[in-house]
């Protein structure tokens, strides 16, 4: 466990991680996911009301959580992905709220497509604007969201198109490999928003168990 | 001693609220006393002036060798009490010599106050009395005319009188008290004056304190010592309770804030000079806050710095007018040849000060300071600080007090506008003389442009301007010289004070590498900290840092600054005059409202002022943005006296719709937005009024014609004036124009004028119609004069009006009106089996390869003008009732030779509109949707006959479909459906040529089924090709879009799933689509979408 410890401002350090996916773009993503994880997290109306704040970001107003450690932990969740996602290695970045057996309840699944190697043409502003999409969307998403049930969980779950070189990398020590209990039966699955420009593709939709697993897990 | 004072305090608090008399000045009215007492006011002064204007002719030639103006001339006294000589004598005296006399005391009239004892209650709230105005004694007139001249006053001050006398008339003094009060019920107190009473200081020091004349004449003579006797005597003064704040710019009053919080009230002794200029004294008009002062507004900028510096622009602008125009045309010819550019940078050294000094040379070495106010607090701010008091320490900004105790030895000296002027209008010309391209940039401060201007030496020439400003000015100037705004600026930092530093372009860039980032302009605090965090203190440490990274980091903006400065670029050019943005007036301080009242005439007050500047510069303005600054809960009251401490800023804006500088509006406006802050008015701590989107006085008027509400109410004037018919046709016209131009592939064809024609006759008859339905009075004015015949009434509109309507027109119509609807009825049937015979007429007529091409679009086209005769004559006849069906038949037949179908169609379709948009009632939306009418309608016609193909046509067509019909832009299938013979996949081409911008489906299904029932609602039996390829498209389409957008697959699944309630045509589409997404979806996501049936 000699690993450098990263923190988030290594992130933020200039004329780093440049030649691959473009900074700026990686960047902004990193910082949506963010953003949009605490909307989630809001929505789902996890934690009460009172521990989250307004903020402004791309000039929507969103929810950002004011406990330190629970901003901590999306802040630093989201910004260890940028070095994967600069690789392309990030398939998926999931939300998932369990039940008290840790059962996954609903899952919020942002599933990004970056094609590579590209030009830059998308500019930041088209980016922004298509992302702010997304936050719009979610503030309104709340009806298409279950209940959670009592003694409920959650976390961010990342999946990797292929695990990443653990001896070479020195940042994978913040993700940990898991085991998540998988639905049985294919989930359903509500679209929520999807953003396809060039060098980037968003889309985000929720998972819900389907209705027979609901029943064998009832029997 | 205390407690009484402090309970005349209280008192004095409580008789505030009473109303102002002079608020209600404009009513004449006696509806109370306020108005009473004005109007009496008024009618006293003119009584007074004709006398005056009378007894002066007497007294012109007499008295006043040379002056016509009388001795007096802007003096106005107000006796108070018995006097000698008697108020009657006085008044006689300034009758003569051009004064005044106030019968009621008001402070903003009175100059004077004459009396020759005070009561002791009056003694000791002096300033509440007095409001800041010298209090004399009659000897003051009496000399004054004896010497016939007027001489100084402050001699005759009646602080002056030996305590005794006024000690022995006590008792007279309560007797005449009564007299006074009255006075002071109408006035509010609390008030600043600069006298002492010398008792007081006796009190404290024991000893009286001398104060002469002299010392008030020669502000040089006040020193330490003086400044020290003065600050006991605000410390006496604020034992007694009351908080002592020298108050405004000239500072040399000093005001008992009434609200006086004693704990608060520091009593250290701090020294303080008087800066004692009669004339300032003279002048100066008091304010302290919002609450005592109905002139705040007016005074406080009469008083601030800033806004002198703001306004000098101004003043600039109109001085220099005819250089800097010169100049302007001259810049664009010569900009070209540019060889090699040097930019001088001028700034003089500590203005404010250096120009006040020139007055005083001997005070040059040592520490001064030029400050609003010189109280004995110290929490007056210091503006300006000259080198030798930077020495000690003293920084602009600083509270006297600290900068007090910096350097105990400090002078502050108040401001001196006109001087401030003169000097700055002095640096400007002579800057203007020597070169023709100049920026000033402050009353103190300027760029030069030299490259044109005829030097050796760039050095010479600043010095030799710098060398010109001193002797003419005796205030020194320092230059930086260098390749552009940003080195020259750095580098007059680098010459001051009274040099010159001239850092040629190759030594650029070793002058900037240690250069700390804080000292570039535009690098405040803010940003400094930020980089300071990132460990970027010099320029050299900043130019390593990328672009990139700076923008991410600041902005693009900010960013770029940082990253061309830190390399000494800046490619800003020496811009003579830059244009105003906005113009605006801002209070934060001062500013304590009681109620909203308060708040209201304030704004009233901010607003008379703005709108003043804006007719200043010539201007009007449109967005008003209103800024408030509200105190911080839980802030305390700031340490400044008076400031706004520690606020929240609330800003809105409003923008109207004609710009304007009227006072009256902008009032209106900033008290909407005031309040719709939702403010306690006792919270308020600052205002801001700012006007923006400027536009210059002359091009508005233009603009004014075409905007104002009245140019729109003139267009029904018109209507009524010329005969109904043809000016109908007209509206009807141009709103079917209007509404042409947005529908796709209608606006193609054909010249208006010839198919407007066609409508006239329609758009007459419906806008008749119109004109009957809606209860609108001029256009029934109309309807009655005129009835359209009757048969050109569109029985289904007719059908659908109320009851009581229709009832109400077979009354106009003699009863033929419910016949005529039983006709229609049965004409409703028949046509019912016309609309669906055409098809076999049509079904031949396909074969021609011409007719074959053009039906599918023709459908949503115009007329074609060669046809629109035949259409015309068509549609007379088809809106007769009277014509039976047969008849109709027939006639169709015959056209059907010379023209399509399809234009039929459309051309009964162009009907529908009208009456669609006869019960619309023109509104946008409903526009729309009778549009969309339109489309299907004349669709619905056409697709009938369309469905009928020979095989042999299509079955080369769906060959091509097994391509991929979603690549390139448009997509391949957009052609192929729009050249199909199916009329619902030419429909969809052409919504989704409207929709598909962005290349989505969805748009187009969501258009199709507002527009569906009328293309197939009563069909049961469609072929099934449309069907295929519509499919086939649908299963591209989820390949196409599976794994970047399912979204937009959900989307487009519900609109399927929606428009196979409305037909069974999609049902089967639906079907396709629906579980081939289901595959994909798992496929691609491990999942299946949930629609409705089955989440739940």
């Amino acid at each position: 466990m000699d690993r450098k410890n990263v923190t988030p401002q290594d992130n933020n350090s200039y004329g780093r991680e440049f030649h691959f996916f473009e900074g700026q773009t990686a960047r902004i993503l990193v910082e949506f996911l963010e953003v949009a994880i605490n909307c989630i997290v809001f929505l789902k109306g996890f934690y009460p009301a009172g521990a989250f704040e307004r903020r402004r970001y791309m000039n929507v107003v969103v929810q950002k959580a004011r406990h330190p450690q629970l901003d901590n932990y999306i802040h630093s969740a989201t910004s260890e992905l940028l070095p994967f996602i600069q690789k392309g290695l990030i398939e998926r970045v999931a939300v998932i709220f369990y039940d008290k057996d840790h059962i996954p309840v609903e899952r919020f699944v942002f599933k990004l497509v970056i094609s590579q190697p590209y030009s830059s043409t998308v500019e930041e502003n088209d980016l922004q604007f298509a992302l702010r999409a997304f936050l719009l969307k979610l503030t309104v998403s709340k009806p298409l969201t279950k209940s959670l049930p009592p003694g409920s969980s959650w976390e961010i779950t990342a999946y990797f198109r292929a695990l990443p070189d653990e001896n070479n990398d020195t940042k994978v020590q913040m993700w940990v490999p898991t085991d998540t209990k998988q639905w049985l039966q294919p989930p359903c699955i509500i679209p929520i928003k999807s953003m396809s420009s060039e060098p980037l593709k968003v889309q985000l939709y929720i998972e819900h168990p389907s209705p027979t697993e609901l029943k064998d897990q009832n029997r | 001693m205390r407690s009484s004072s402090s309970s005349s305090a209280s008192s004095f608090s409580a008789k505030r609220r009473k109303p102002n008399p002079k608020t209600s000045f404009q009513r004449s009215s006696f509806t109370d006393f306020g108005s009473y007492m004005a109007e009496k006011n008024r009618k006293l002064r003119s009584q007074f002036e004709e006398e005056a204007s009378s007894s002066s002719i007497l007294n012109c030639e007499a008295s006043s060798s040379g002056k016509g103006k009388g001795i007096f001339h802007g003096v106005s006294i107000f006796v108070d009490g018995h006097t000698v000589p008697s108020s009657q004598e006085l008044r006689v005296y300034m009758l003569r010599h051009g004064g005044r006399l106030e019968n009621y005391f008001s402070r903003s009239r009175v100059s004077h106050i004459i009396c020759s004892n005070l009561p002791d209650s009056k003694m000791r709230n002096f300033r509440a009395f007095s409001r800041g105005l010298p209090v004399l004694r009659p000897a003051w007139v009496v000399d004054s005319v004896a010497a016939n001249k007027l001489l100084n006053w402050s001699p005759y001050q009646i602080v002056e009188q030996s305590s005794e006398i006024y000690k022995q008339t006590k008792l007279s003094a309560f007797l005449r008290c009564k007299n006074i009060s009255s006075i002071k019920d109408a006035e509010v107190s609390s008030d600043p004056n600069d006298e002492v009473d010398p008792e007081y200081l006796e009190k404290s020091e024991g000893t009286p304190l001398p104060l002469e004349s002299k010392v008030f004449d020669q502000p040089i003579q006040v020193n330490d010592e003086f400044g020290l006797e003065k600050g006991a005597q605000f410390t006496t003064l604020l034992g007694e309770g009351t908080e002592v704040e020298a108050s405004n710019a000239t500072s040399t009053q000093l005001s008992i804030h009434l609200s006086s919080r004693i704990d608060d009230v520091s009593v250290d002794a701090v020294s303080s000079e008087e800066p004692t200029n009669p004339k300032c004294l003279q002048a100066s008009d008091v304010h302290h806050s919002t609450l005592t002062d109905p002139d705040f507004v007016e005074n406080y900028f009469k008083h601030s710095r800033l806004h002198f510096i703001g306004t000098w622009r101004n003043r600039y602008r109109r001085r220099f007018c005819n250089t800097l125009e010169r100049n302007c045309s001259k810049d664009n010819a010569s900009s070209i040849s540019t060889n090699k550019s040097y930019i001088i940078h001028i700034d003089m050294d500590c203005f404010f000060v250096s120009v006040i000094l020139r007055k005083y040379p001997e005070l040059i070495d040592k520490p001064v300071a030029v400050c609003h106010s010189n109280n004995s607090k110290g929490t007056a701010e210091i503006s300006s600080a000259n080198y030798p008091a930077r020495g000690y320490g003293i920084r602009a900004g600083m509270f006297v007090r600290d900068a007090k105790n910096c350097c105990p030895n400090l002078f502050v000296f108040p401001y001196d506008f006109i001087a401030y002027e003169e000097v700055a209008d002095q640096f400007h010309s002579i800057l203007h003389k020597h070169c023709n391209n100049v920026q000033a940039l402050s009353c103190d401060e300027a760029f030069l442009d030299i490259t044109e201007c005829d030097y050796d030496d760039p050095e010479n020439f600043a010095s030799m301007i710098r060398k010109e400003i001193v002797e003419t000015t005796q205030c020194t100037a320092s230059a930086g010289i260098a390749g552009n705004l940003l080195i020259a600026r750095l580098a007059t930092k680098i010459a001051k004070p009274n040099g010159q530093c001239f850092i040629p372009p190759e030594k650029v860039e070793h002058f900037l590498d240690d250069l700390p980032i804080t000292t570039l302009p535009g690098v405040g605090h803010a940003l400094g900290d930020k980089l300071e965090i990132r460990k970027i203190r010099t320029c050299r440490q900043l130019r390593l840092v990328p672009k990139e990274a700076l923008h991410k980091d600041f902005g693009v903006k900010v960013g770029d600054m940082l990253w061309k400065y830190c390399r000494g670029i800046d490619d800003r050019k020496v811009e003579v005059l830059k244009e105003t943005k906005s113009i605006g007036a801002e209070v934060n301080w001062g500013v304590r409202f009681r109620n909203t009242m308060d708040c209201e005439h304030f704004l009233d007050n901010l607003s008379k002022e703005v709108a003043s500047r804006l007719r200043e510069c010539g201007v009007v303005a449109r967005t008003v943005n209103l800024k408030v600054k509200k105190r911080r809960k839980g802030a305390k009251e700031p340490a400044k006296f008076m400031g706004c401490g520690d606020c929240e800023n609330l800003s809105r804006s409003m923008t109207l719709p004609v710009a304007t500088d009227d006072a009256t509006l902008i009032r209106r406006i900033a008290k909407q937005i005031f309040s719709s802050y939702h403010l306690d008015a006792k919270e308020v701590r600052g205002v801001g009024l700012q006007m923006s989107r400027l536009e210059t006085l002359d091009v508005n008027k233009q603009g004014h014609k075409h905007n104002v509400i009245e140019s729109w109410l003139m267009i029904p004037a018109k209507v009524g004036e010329v005969t109904f018919r043809p000016e109908s046709r007209r509206v009807v016209a141009e709103s079917l124009c209007s509404s042409e131009e947005k529908l796709p592939g209608m606006q193609r064809h054909g010249p208006l004028h010839e198919n407007s024609q066609l409508y006239f006759d329609r758009a007459a008859a419906g806008t008749e119609t119109l004109y009957i339905n809606l209860v609108d009075s001029r256009s029934s004015e109309n309807a009655v004069s005129k009835l359209p015949p009757v048969s050109h009434l569109d029985m289904s509109v007719i059908k659908d009006l109320p009851a009581e309507i229709i009832s109400e027109m077979n009354v106009a119509y003699n009863g033929k009106l419910y016949d005529l609807m039983k006709k229609h009825d049965e004409d409703q049937k028949n046509n019912g089996i016309l609309l669906i015979t055409p098809p076999k007429v049509i079904g031949g007529k396909k074969l021609e390869p011409d007719a074959t091409n053009t039906s599918g679009r023709s459908s949503c086209e115009l007329i074609k003008p060669k046809k629109a005769e035949a259409f015309e004559m068509m549609l007379h006849q088809v809106e007769k009732p009277e014509v039976s069906c047969s008849n109709l038949n027939i006639l169709q037949m015959k056209s059907t030779t010379c023209t399509d179908p399809l234009d039929w169609a459309s051309g009964h379709s162009s009907k529908a509109v009208l009456l669609a948009q006869n019960i619309s009632d023109d509104t946008n939306l409903d526009k729309s949707v009778s549009r969309q009418g339109v489309l299907c309608h004349s669709a619905s016609v056409a697709g009938d006959s369309l469905w009928n193909i020979p095989k042999d046509i299509e079955s080369g067509v769906s060959e091509k479909f097994k391509n991929n019909l979603w690549s390139g832009s448009p997509p391949k299938w957009v052609e192929k459906f729009e050249v199909s013979n199916y009329l619902i996949l030419n429909l969809i081409a052409q919504l989704y040529t409207k929709f598909g911008a962005v290349g989505l489906l969805s748009p187009t299904l969501q258009s199709l089924i507002s527009l569906y029932p009328f293309i197939l609602g009563s069909n049961g039996d469609e072929p099934d090709e449309p069907r295929l390829y519509l499919c086939e498209l649908l299963l591209q389409y989820i390949n196409h879009k599976i794994d970047s957008d399912i979204e937009e697959l959900y989307l487009c699944c519900r609109l399927l799933e929606r428009l196979t309630a409305i037909s069974n045509f999609f049902s089967e589409v639906y079907s396709a689509f629906l579980s081939r997404l289901q595959v994909s979806v798992s496929e691609n996501y491990g999942g299946t979408l949930q629609l409705t049936g089955c989440g739940d």
